[in-house]
């Protein structure tokens, strides 16, 4: 499984290389390739700033101010990362026809993802030493001066992890910028794929969007670099919150809910209305039916192949650090960071090449699909394995179970919530994904994601609103299971 | 600058934490705030800091009451636990954040050469050791050089060795710098060799302060001797002004009665010696000739300790040298070397 990652990538470099290094060249050093380069810094940079400033301001607000309902807001702040950036840029065009451009994109991807910071730096808030603050105060700074110097900074490396999880989604995401026009990266290579005869072209872009996203990965090391990871499971105190007066605690709550207005209610409110007035729909309900059908089994199945190949893997690195374990780490966490389309890339590059039967079939679409997924599946289940003390099947086996009954019976059986979640979080991903499916998927095969992508560039909202519905309900369980997970 | 606090109240919604709380720190002196986890330690010293509100009752810092001064202005020195350094500073940030700029080189250098940390100024706090942590944050407190410092079990999360020498060093930089301290703990030998004095809290109140030695030898309360170290308690009935009957004879009692009812006698395991035959009495005084079954032993390498039974129900715990070899069974006579103290005859069973 290390190399399902990894080969895809080769094969992707071996076609670029044959472009050699003119064609390279061709593709890199020209004016279309700058302006898609601006444009990508445009839209991640003004999403990384949004969901920072999203981020923090929720989780500051409903952790440092008392609240009513402490932990339904975990919940609610979680809820917009079941949009789909592109359910909500459908509906932005189906309401307004002919909104384009940047702004539009970053504000959609911003709504759309910024619970991944609120999440983190709620989390990060909760371990934090606040005695520390306290230290602050006594050696005479302001409330204001002790939280932006030392508060802040203990929660500042999560709530940048999370910002990078934003930033990733927004350098891969292809649908949300090409329904506003905005020709990101991943538009353009999604672009040369589709129309360029040379389809290495498309590859040669990719590399581009590759260096792109690992500048970024690295940039978020690099701020974390000499923070104390470790201080952070020291003391844990309850946060000393400030109590406000009626009018006050209502203003901060509308406040902290006017994002999640914007992208869950809004949204819904609206399709819930195209469905109760359109009819458009019921011409091809059975259309749709299939579509949901089929976007069901690929997620199943993806899900289960997903996690299966994910064990072994996940069981080896939550109890050795070797040096190959380490590596295969290293390669899946490149493949959580690698855009969806590079990786899509490479499994057209590769199977064209050594089983070109198999190219747009629907065993090689989940294979993809489980390429690009298994990393999550291995990391969730690596992270509940983890949680399972080591004694626990020692103890098992002191009382004559074998080795692999005692992992079974006790290690597994402990770790399958968490296991189960990497699943769902797998399904649900899978049943999203817009552009390997639109790459990959044999002709005729809908899913409903790309129901609603192609009824939405033909302009027929009202017959795409079912399947927006659908797809934010698919992205219900994974929001709850995110906001659990950081809860904690 | 002195510290005093008046029938200081504080706590949480309606549920008093701490309760009319007076006592006084000088300069220089330490007193210790003794109480099981839970008994409102750190909220005491989060009002003293300003961190906390006060319901009523006053902090005073030198002649200025400070009760309603935020934390910021009161600049009263805090140790928490664990030190809570702050973990994306340096140690010479750390220790130079509440120090204004003009000064801050100069005071960093002096404070780290106090604490004897002067080669790691750029460490990371991770970077420090347990016992380096809890001395950069002692400095951090010291560098603005406040007026009271509060240390907030500060030793808790250190090993015993570290314990001791980190004490050391405290006691000798308070000294050096004059400041009054006040340190919240549940460790009785720390409370009995750090404190000047000791103020022992309980449900919210102080139940007794003194200086170590008064409150180990002569508690005002049974309560308050058993949270000062184990000691048996024998009733006895007064026979004159300054002995009394109890189940080991009759013994001399330190302060003169003024009770003919019976009373409590407390005996700390190192005020009686066993021995195999009657012995005559190092003081004037007499515990008769009885001889005592020892219950049980146990032995603790530098010491031994044998229970011994004088009377029914009543169990006397007895330090003996570890090469006396006292097995369960033995008659044993038991020799009281001093004058006893009474507990407060109210507080008898």
């Amino acid at each position: 499984m290390a190399g399902a990652t990894a080969i895809p990538l080769i094969y992707l470099c071996i076609r670029v290389a044959e472009l050699g290094f003119d064609g390279v060249g061709a593709i890199l050093f020209r004016q279309r390739t700058a302006d898609l380069f601006l444009t990508t810094m445009a839209v991640t940079f003004g999403v990384a700033i949004t969901t920072l400033a999203l981020g923090l301001g929720t989780a500051t607000i409903v952790s440092r101010v008392k609240l009513p309902t402490p932990n339904l807001w975990w919940i609610v702040l979680a809820l917009p990362v079941a949009v789909p950036s592109y359910v909500a840029a459908y509906v932005l065009v189906s309401v307004r026809p002919g909104t384009t451009g940047i702004l539009p994109t970053i504000a959609v991807i911003s709504l759309s993802t910024f619970p991944y910071v609120t999440l983190a730096t709620l989390a990060a808030f909760r371990r934090a030493d606040h005695s520390a603050a306290d230290v602050a105060r006594s050696l005479g700074a302001s409330e204001l001066r002790a939280f932006f110097t030392v508060t802040l900074p203990q929660v500042l490396p999560a709530a940048l992890a999370g910002c990078l999880l934003s930033v990733l989604y927004a350098l891969s995401d292809y649908a949300a910028p090409a329904m506003l026009r905005t020709q990101t990266l991943t538009v353009g290579v999604y672009g040369l794929f589709a129309g360029s005869l040379n389809r290495g072209h498309a590859g040669a872009l990719g590399l581009v969007l590759v260096a792109v996203a690992l500048v970024f990965v690295a940039l978020e090391q690099w701020t974390r670099r000499r923070s104390d990871r470790r201080s952070a499971a020291v003391v844990v105190r309850e946060v000393p919150q400030l109590v406000l007066g009626p009018w006050k605690t209502a203003g901060l709550g509308a406040l902290v809910l006017t994002p999640v207005l914007l992208v869950v209610v809004l949204p819904v409110g609206i399709l819930l209305i195209r469905l109760a007035g359109g009819t458009r729909y019921a011409q091809n309900l059975s259309d749709l039916a299939s579509a949901a059908a089929t976007t069901l089994v690929l997620g199943l199945v993806t899900a289960v192949i997903a996690t299966l190949a994910a064990l072994p893997i996940a069981a080896l690195s939550a109890r050795f650090r070797h040096r190959w374990i380490r590596l295969v780490e290293a390669v899946s966490f490149l493949g959580q960071a690698l855009p969806s389309v590079i990786i899509a890339l490479g499994v057209v590059f590769m199977s064209l090449r050594v089983f070109p039967s198999l190219y747009q079939t629907l065993p090689m679409l989940i294979l993809t699909y489980v390429v690009v997924l298994v990393p999550k599946s291995i990391g969730s289940a690596r992270a509940a394995i983890q949680q399972v003390s080591v004694r626990l099947p020692e103890v098992a086996q002191t009382l004559g179970r074998s080795a692999s009954n005692a992992w079974w019976t006790v290690t597994a059986r402990h770790a399958l919530p968490g296991i189960a979640a990497g699943a769902v979080f797998v399904m649900s991903a899978a049943m999203k994904e817009v552009p390997m499916t639109l790459m990959i998927r044999p002709i005729g095969v809908d899913t409903l994601a790309t129901e609603l992508w192609t009824k939405t560039s033909i302009d027929a909202y009202s017959a795409a609103a079912p399947a927006a519905l659908a797809l934010i309900v698919v992205g219900l369980a994974p929001a709850w299971l995110l906001s659990r997970a950081a809860r904690g | 600058m002195r510290l005093r606090l008046t029938n200081l109240n504080a706590g949480f919604g309606t549920q008093p934490v701490v309760s009319d709380i007076s006592f006084d720190v000088a300069p220089g002196e330490l007193v210790t705030i003794l109480g099981a986890s839970g008994s409102g330690k750190t909220t005491l010293l989060r009002a003293i800091a300003g961190l906390h509100p006060a319901r009523s009752g006053h902090v005073l810092l030198g002649d200025q009451d400070v009760t309603n001064w935020p934390a910021q202005k009161r600049r009263v020195g805090l140790v928490p636990q664990e030190g809570a350094l702050f973990p994306h500073r340096t140690v010479a940030s750390n220790i130079g954040y509440g120090v204004p700029r003009a000064r801050r080189v100069e005071r960093v250098a002096h404070m780290l050469d106090l604490i004897g940390l002067s080669d790691r100024a750029a460490a990371m706090p991770h970077e420090l050791s347990g016992g380096q942590r809890q001395r950069v944050a002692l400095a951090r407190a010291l560098a603005p050089a406040p007026p009271v410092l509060l240390l907030d079990e500060p030793f808790s999360s250190l090993d015993a060795e570290l314990r001791g020498a980190l004490r050391v060093d405290i006691a000798r930089i308070l000294a050096e710098t004059k400041t009054a301290a006040v340190l919240v703990t549940h460790d009785v030998a720390e409370a009995l060799t750090m404190s000047d004095r000791i103020a022992v809290l309980e449900e919210s109140h102080i139940l007794a302060l003194g200086t170590p030695t008064e409150l180990y030898e002569r508690p005002p309360t049974r309560s308050v001797a058993e949270k000062l170290g184990p000691a048996s308690f024998l009733p006895g009935q007064p026979v004159d002004e300054h002995q009394v009957q109890t189940a080991l004879g009759v013994i001399n009692t330190f302060e003169p009665l003024a009770t003919s009812e019976q009373v409590l006698a407390m005996v700390r395991p190192e005020q009686v010696r066993l021995t195999s035959a009657p012995q005559a009495d190092s003081y004037e005084g007499t515990t008769g000739g009885l001889a005592h079954k020892v219950l049980r032993t146990e032995f603790r390498g530098d010491t031994q300790l044998v229970f011994v039974e004088p009377a029914a129900g009543v169990s006397l715990r007895v330090h003996a040298h570890p090469s006396e070899k006292w097995v369960p069974g033995d008659d044993v006579h038991v020799q009281v070397l001093q004058p006893v103290h009474i507990v407060a005859p109210s507080l008898v069973g």
